[in-house]
């Protein structure tokens, strides 16, 4: 039985201006004229309202290339859902700004690559950091609450604590620091990002200090780097629990790299009504609850806690969507993990563009 | 809030439902107390208290 879910998250586009290194984007990504046209979005919002969904997420790729962003956030509003837009600030002017405000917008949130200019840009591929700080400047004129992402890794971690405190200089209200997270794009590119244990352990110092010092300040909200814990992280929350993520040509998928699990089959919006998909959908069934797990999880007392971990890191590690996450110290696999570690222990840190490899979209005339 | 829901149930409804933007703090005791008049008044305070710095630390409320 699905319970109600309560966020939504909408990838408008895959279309991007940046060409980040560790992008959650799918490795295929859908062209222009794939994307799903407003009339459509804006029923969707209207069924996720009903399904009792609270928080409307606007992002991509990069969302403010959609023309009807502001049309979307008015319907969000109308709805009375909580809207959030996820950018990179590309292309963000402040008169589209003051459109998404004045069409009822709660949240931005602005991604920034690292606290230099010459390796942020060398991660996100283009050269967009100087913006992103004009963007913020920007971004303060307007009652919005505002979150910087910061997404760290092997070879930005060592300027951590600059990090933070450029994401305070800019005013944000909320920082978020997330290790990548190894799907997509960071999957390919797992080498250079994964970090060492000693970078994680000083990161987490470094974290823990920010946060106790920016009490009631600025929130620093930390998603953990599960190569190197015990458990696994609970994954969305459960598969098909609290979230539905839709991608740009309609897709209807229980998290954003659900496509890599073989034989997952997704509805689309186009063809059936968002409640249907929740409830019936084999796509958002198949990993639900339970009933599916097998040993360790099947009798272990955290599978409430962690819903056995994620189903995607499962399949891209072991082969198995089914298994244990391979991150937990009672899978049989971990070993594989430990093995990474090691590597990325004993390994030189550095990187030079040319040893990336850049997410682009195939179809080049959108 | 962003990225995130809190659940509210019992008095913490009534108490955001009077976070409205206007009422200070001491306003917003003085109706719980008189809505309360057999909760010890000091209890009333600190829970209340409590349940604010709560919403502060999430970056939800200022006061």
């Amino acid at each position: 039985m699905a319970s109600a879910p309560l966020s939504l998250i909408l990838e408008l586009t895959h279309r991007c201006p940046l060409h980040c290194v560790y992008c959650s984007n799918p490795l295929e990504m859908q062209a222009r004229q794939n994307e799903v046209d407003t009339e459509t979005w804006k029923r969707v919002i209207d069924e996720a309202a009903n399904l009792g969904i609270l928080q409307l997420n606007l992002t991509g790729g990069e969302p403010t290339l959609r023309e009807d962003l502001a049309e979307l956030i008015a319907h969000g509003r109308e709805k009375k859902l909580y809207s959030n837009v996820i950018t990179s600030a590309v292309g963000l002017t402040e008169e589209k700004l003051k459109q998404y405000v004045d069409a009822g917008l709660d949240h931005i949130q602005l991604s920034i690559q690292d606290a230099q200019a010459g390796p942020a840009n060398e991660y996100a591929g283009t050269k967009a950091h100087a913006l992103k700080l004009k963007a913020a400047e920007m971004i303060k004129k307007f009652k919005l609450a505002f979150t910087v992402n910061m997404v760290i890794h092997r070879q930005n971690i060592s300027r951590l604590e600059e990090m933070i405190e450029l994401a305070i200089g800019l005013g944000a209200d909320r920082l978020e620091i997330a290790h990548v997270q190894y799907y997509g794009w960071a999957f390919k590119n797992r080498a250079l990002l994964l970090p060492t244990s000693e970078q994680v352990k000083k990161s987490m110092t470094i974290i823990y200090a920010a946060q106790e010092r920016l009490k009631g300040k600025v929130r620093i909200d930390f998603a953990t780097p599960d190569y190197f814990a015990k458990f696994p992280k609970a994954c969305m929350g459960g598969w098909g629990a609290t979230t539905i993520l839709i991608d740009p040509a309609g897709r209807v998928m229980p998290c954003h790299s659900a496509m890599v699990i073989p034989g997952m089959v997704f509805d689309n919006v186009r063809d059936q009504s968002l409640s249907q998909i929740w409830e019936k959908s084999e796509a958002f069934n198949r990993f639900r609850g339970d009933g599916w797990m097998k040993g360790p999880c099947s009798s272990c007392d955290r599978k409430a806690v962690d819903f056995g971990g994620c189903r995607c890191q499962a399949f891209l590690v072991t082969g198995d969507a089914a298994a244990t996450d391979p991150v937990c110290s009672l899978s049989p696999k971990r070993p594989q993990i430990k093995e990474l570690i090691e590597t990325a222990n004993g390994a030189p840190i550095s990187s030079s563009p040319q040893e990336w490899i850049y997410r682009k979209l195939k179809d080049t005339s959108s | 809030m962003p990225e995130g829901a809190i659940r509210l149930k019992g008095t913490s409804t009534e108490i955001v439902a009077l976070c409205d933007g206007v009422r200070s703090v001491e306003d917003i005791l003085i109706i719980l107390k008189a809505k309360y008049p057999a909760k010890d008044p000091a209890e009333l305070e600190t829970e209340t208290m409590d349940f604010l710095e709560t919403l502060r630390n999430k970056r939800v409320l200022d006061f």
